[in-house]
């Protein structure tokens, strides 16, 4: 009797004709998600710190003072009288508001502390001095 | 007479190196995507005090860190140290003294940075109870 020869028709082949569309998809991802954020900052140069903590910036209400006369709340320009009810509007919109003060390493402790006090008076408690990562 | 007949090349547009594109451009973008992080040293401040929420705290329980107007001399309680030494010099204190609260109170004048090095040595020094000295 003559004998069947099985053969099985799957060939030991990874299919990689779909690696293309899969990096197409990555691709429009990427291109979709990447933002180029121009920050339209102040000039300062943070103080450093080891004990820095990441800080969800999403949560975060950015006070920049590069100078006694020069500070912005989230880029728009103020005086320091202004961050008490600025600070008030945005904690009854997320009442776990943190605030991020971005101060200038040289900016005199007087200006950094009457801006804590403003912070005080509207009730944001949550304070979050940003610096430099030092060792990361 | 024979006819002569023109061979003429495929109308296709090649596409066999749109995935080497497709994979070059995802590469790019996954090598230039920068998530933007913020490191912060918090503080939880303290409400406006009043006469019913400010309390008195004993002076042996008190660690007080000032500086000077320029920022280079340190003093913990009138004792000129460095920078370094606030750390050893805080869990000394605090390992004979559980209920030991550390005031920053740096000069008025004194660079921003300042306050900045002694809260991030108190950080990592885990120090639990910190107050900041402001302007009022």
């Amino acid at each position: 009797m003559a004998r069947v020869k099985r053969t099985l028709g799957v060939e030991n082949k990874v299919p990689t004709s779909s690696m293309a569309d899969i990096a197409f998809l990555l691709l429009i991802f990427f291109l979709a998600t990447t933002i180029f954020k121009l920050e339209e900052g102040l000039k300062i140069v943070l103080p450093r710190a080891e004990a820095g903590v990441r800080v969800p910036r999403n949560k975060v209400a950015h006070i920049w003072i590069a100078s006694p006369a020069l500070m912005t709340i989230d880029d728009n320009k103020i005086v320091m009288m202004d961050i008490p009810p600025i600070l008030q509007a945005k904690l009854s919109d997320d009442p776990r508001l943190i605030v991020g003060l971005n101060i200038h390493k040289d900016v005199p402790w007087e200006i950094a502390s009457e801006a804590i006090e403003m912070m005080k008076e509207a009730l944001a408690l949550n304070a979050s001095f940003t610096t430099d990562p030092e060792s990361r | 007479m024979a006819k002569i007949q023109r061979i003429r090349p495929p109308e296709e547009i090649p596409d066999s190196a749109m995935a080497d594109v497709a994979f070059l451009l995802l590469i790019f973008f996954i090598a230039t995507t920068t998530i933007a992080e913020e490191f912060g040293l918090s503080l939880i401040l303290p409400a406006p005090s009043t006469s019913q929420t400010s309390m008195q705290v004993n002076r042996d329980n008190v660690m007080i860190i000032s500086s000077d107007e320029s920022g280079s001399v340190i003093l913990v309680d009138e004792q000129a140290v460095n920078l370094s030494q606030i750390r050893p010099m805080f869990r000394e204190r605090y390992a004979g003294n559980d209920k030991l609260v550390v005031s920053v109170e740096p000069h008025p004048n004194a660079p921003y940075r300042v306050m900045v090095d002694v809260l991030d040595e108190l950080k990592m020094a885990k120090a639990p109870r910190i107050s900041l000295k402001t302007r009022r």
